[in-house]
């Protein structure tokens, strides 16, 4: 535990030390946030849609920007990908520990040393700004509650999708291609680049079947209310069969690219 | 007025200065610290036309900061350069003609394509004819020995061998000068060897004159004798290599080979570094007592059969320049 | 002339040596914009709002910023990563060529990955107008070859104004991707649909409007003044700032070193 707590140490600090990156993260997103809401500003001045109101939408795009690093999957670190690619990755496996953990440890202390140095600024500055351009407060304490435990297995989902992407990456030897095309597909599908409800009917349909939902959408959802208490813990629960199945599914394709890089020796 | 002028120059950076720690990274997220380093400061020195020159000086003495001053690349805050008339900042893009660069840790040769594609591109970027180009390439083509490896890719070629080619790069619009940063660094023995080699041909062939910066000391001692040594910034010595062996070494190693030896004569000031059956070899410090006595003594116990003096080693010597100036 | 055909074959002649990495890319990068086009016709959908805009000029808008955006990109890749050439000091490698420094940097780095999107845009720019003009005159062509050479400038001004950052720091140039970006994003939707506000914004600032908005009123027939043919070559303004910034940038950073 103490190995992966320094290692979040060492992340947080090297992120710290490169502020002009932070800043510059910071403000990137914040804007972002703002041209997106005036983007959706244009559609819901035309007419408004049942699935989501837009005090709701605006809200869901300044979480969306402020947890951005937690939720994006495409956000890995390249160092891996390329270690993969030059051989350097055999090192990975002459660690006296299980490769799965470290992995998963690594890139979730990656997204959470990052994302504190960002989220903070925005939800500080996003609540003030005019409404209805500004960041609401949640809808009732339980949701907010119901939020923040989402929000947290849903970091734990993306990390394992990742851990997952880059134990077939190992298998393939293959950073970009198939992998770069899936990922974005996962994010589409995630909510990422267009929150669930305003995907076509059929689109919503399929995301109930996928993980990738329950990454960002599920907790920005439930915090603006537009998911409900009852159908929180619905998902919420369905969020942990989903962790429980990726461990497994992980562990088994990271098993087999182990397997098949010892036979040919890297 | 020789060939490099460079008089009173300085230049000062503004050095940002990072704390260790997660409290005074966290404060360093507001409030940053600068410290100012005069990376060169008040240097002058003279350069004349063909002659090869080691730069030399620890890492971070202002080596690299020189010669970007020296290329055009850097503008002094102060102070004069003037090479073969020019001065480089200002007179960039006619200067640049005249001179080669290459950086040891730099690469202009394009990595995936085969070392002449890099060749012909620079050709059309200095905008040499065909005959220009043709003559100078057949040239190195000849001294640098590059026939059979101009159509390989960079990526596979061995080190030495792409050292050879920026070499050659660096070379192909003629250059009246060339600025070597550290040309043999991360080579083997024998690529070191032929590089020197080369450098060595081409001073005399083409009349070059050679700007070298390197922390390996054979490649100052196999090519020339001038030699600038700096640190923090301040020149401290200009002269020859033998100079700086002189003032900075009394000590020499004695080698003795004989038959049988009955007795180690006790000599003050002389030190046994290694004893073996049949040989011996001592460290005498020549200011002390002179090799010759030293060897007297050693007649009287034993059969000579063969002397050999060695000076010390040069890497030895700048360590102790170095620690002499405080570096 | 001469040196930017050498850059040029010696990129495609990397190509050739990569091609499975190349039409990965290559596809990948067509897949990107068809996910972007299909985002924007899902909100259209979704809000009804193909009743009031035609599906046609929405993709004649999309395409030319896609096509500029792309094309930048593509042969501006030096000044678009700009901080590497800094970053490996390669920059100073530049510096010691007799030669015009923005030839150079646009030699330094290249990609044909990008063509993936260029070669998708352009289809679907042409195909547009064929649908969107519906009397064809000379001034119109020359309206869409100005269009056209506009969308890059636009693109290049802004990768060249940025690079400029490089000299000052190369950490955290991510902000200076809410430029690029940011007026992609706004400006692969009709910018009809704005207010008033966001139109200036995206006219005197990021000029993108010169090549999505106004133009498209003239093409559709729905002004006949002669200046929207030229209004386009206004972006050369921008690229005049850019260049003065970065000159101005440059001699500071020889000064100052880095």
């Amino acid at each position: 535990m103490k190995k992966y707590f320094s290692y979040f140490k060492a992340e947080l600090m090297a992120g710290i030390q490169y502020r002009g990156a932070a800043i510059s993260g910071l403000t990137t997103q914040f804007f972002w946030g703002i041209i997106l809401i005036f983007v959706y500003k244009a559609f819901y001045d035309y007419t408004s849609i049942r699935s989501i109101n837009y005090k709701e939408l605006v809200s869901y795009v300044w979480l969306n920007q402020a947890f951005f690093c937690i939720i994006y999957i495409n956000k890995t670190d390249s160092g891996i990908t390329n270690a993969i690619l030059d051989g350097t990755v055999a090192y990975e496996l002459l660690r006296p520990y299980n490769v799965f953990t470290w992995w998963f440890s690594k890139l979730i202390s990656k997204r959470y040393s990052m994302v504190i140095l960002r989220c903070i600024p925005i939800l500080i500055v996003s609540p003030i700004i005019w409404s209805p351009y500004n960041l609401s407060g949640p809808k009732s304490v339980a949701s907010f509650l119901l939020f923040v435990l989402a929000l947290f297995l849903g970091s734990i989902i993306v990390s394992l999708i990742n851990v997952l992407i880059r134990s077939i990456a190992f298998y393939t030897h293959q950073d970009k291609g198939i992998t770069s095309i899936i990922t974005r597909v996962a994010d589409f599908l995630s909510g990422f680049f267009l929150p669930i409800p305003l995907l076509p009917d059929l689109l919503i349909k399929i995301t109930k079947y996928l993980p990738f939902r329950l990454i960002g959408d599920l907790p920005f959802r439930i915090y603006s209310g537009n998911i409900n208490i009852t159908t929180a813990t619905y998902d919420i629960t369905l969020q942990v069969i989903w962790i429980i199945l990726l461990v497994i599914i992980g562990n088994i394709v990271l098993l087999n690219s182990l397997k098949k890089v010892s036979i040919q020796g890297g | 007025m020789s060939y490099i002028n460079v008089k009173n120059l300085n230049k000062t950076f503004k050095v940002l200065q990072r704390d260790s720690g997660l409290k005074k990274a966290f404060r360093s997220l507001f409030k940053r610290d600068y410290k100012y380093i005069n990376a060169v400061d008040n240097i002058s020195f003279e350069i004349d036309e063909g002659e090869i020159v080691a730069y030399i000086g620890p890492n971070g003495a202002g080596k690299s900061t020189t010669i970007k001053m020296l290329t055009g690349i850097l503008k002094p805050d102060s102070g004069e350069i003037s090479v073969d008339g020019f001065n480089p900042f200002t007179d960039r893009k006619k200067y640049v003609k005249n001179i080669g660069v290459v950086f040891g840790q730099k690469s202009q040769l394009w990595w995936d394509l085969p070392v002449i594609e890099s060749f012909l591109l620079l050709k059309d970027i200095y905008g040499l004819s065909d005959y220009e180009y043709n003559e100078s390439f057949n040239q190195l083509k000849k001294l640098l020995d590059l026939e059979n490896i101009l159509s390989t890719p960079v990526r596979q070629l061995s080190l030495g061998t792409r050292m050879r080619c920026e070499i050659a790069a660096s070379l192909l619009h003629n250059p009246k000068i060339l600025f070597l940063d550290e040309p043999t660094i991360g080579l083997d023995a024998v690529s070191k060897v032929s590089v020197r080699k080369f450098i060595k041909e081409i001073n005399k062939k083409r009349k070059v004159t050679i700007i070298l910066t390197s922390h390996d000391m054979a490649d100052i001692e196999a090519l020339t004798n001038r030699l600038i040594v700096i640190g923090h910034g301040k020149k401290l010595y200009d002269g020859t290599l033998n100079g700086i062996k002189k003032k900075f070494t009394s000590n020499k190693k004695l080698e003795i080979i004989f038959d049988k030896l009955n007795d180690i004569p006790n000599i003050k000031n002389t030190k046994i570094i290694k004893k073996e059956k049949n040989r011996i070899i001592l460290e005498v410090d020549t200011k002390e007592v002179s090799i010759s006595s030293v060897v007297k003594k050693y007649t009287n116990e034993c059969e000579i059969k063969d002397i050999n003096v060695y000076d010390e080693d040069i890497d030895n010597i700048i360590v102790k320049l170095y620690q002499e100036l405080n570096l | 002339m001469k040196l930017i055909k050498n850059y040029l074959s010696m990129y495609l002649k990397i190509l050739f040596e990569y091609k499975a990495n190349f039409i990965i890319s290559f596809i990948s990068q067509m897949f990107s914009l068809f996910l972007e086009l299909y985002t924007v016709f899902c909100l259209f959908n979704k809000f009804s709002f193909f009743k009031v805009y035609n599906r046609y000029e929405l993709l004649l808008g999309f395409s030319i910023i896609w096509f500029g955006m792309s094309f930048a990109e593509q042969f501006g890749r030096g000044f678009d990563h700009f901080d590497n050439l800094i970053r490996k000091g390669n920059f100073d490698l530049l510096l010691i060529r007799p030669r015009n420094i923005y030839l150079q940097i646009f030699g330094s780095d290249m990609s044909y990955e990008k063509s993936g999107r260029v070669i998708v845009a352009s289809f679907i720019f042409i195909y547009s107008l064929t649908k969107v003009i519906t009397s064809f005159n000379i001034l119109k062509l020359l309206l869409i070859f100005n269009v056209v050479i506009a969308s890059v400038i636009i693109y290049m001004s802004l990768f060249i104004a940025s690079a400029s950052f490089c000299f000052i720091t190369v950490e955290g140039l991510e902000f200076v991707n809410i430029f690029t970006n940011g007026s992609k994003q706004v400006g692969q939707y009709p910018m009809g649909i704005y207010n008033k506000t966001i139109r200036r914004i995206f006219t005197f600032i990021i000029p993108i409007c010169l090549v999505n908005y106004y133009p498209l009123k003239y093409l559709n027939g729905s002004t006949n003044s002669i200046y929207y043919v030229f209004m386009p070559l206004l972006c050369f303004i921008m690229l005049f700032i850019s260049i003065l910034i970065f000159n101005f940038s440059m001699k500071k950073y020889c000064s100052t070193g880095s």
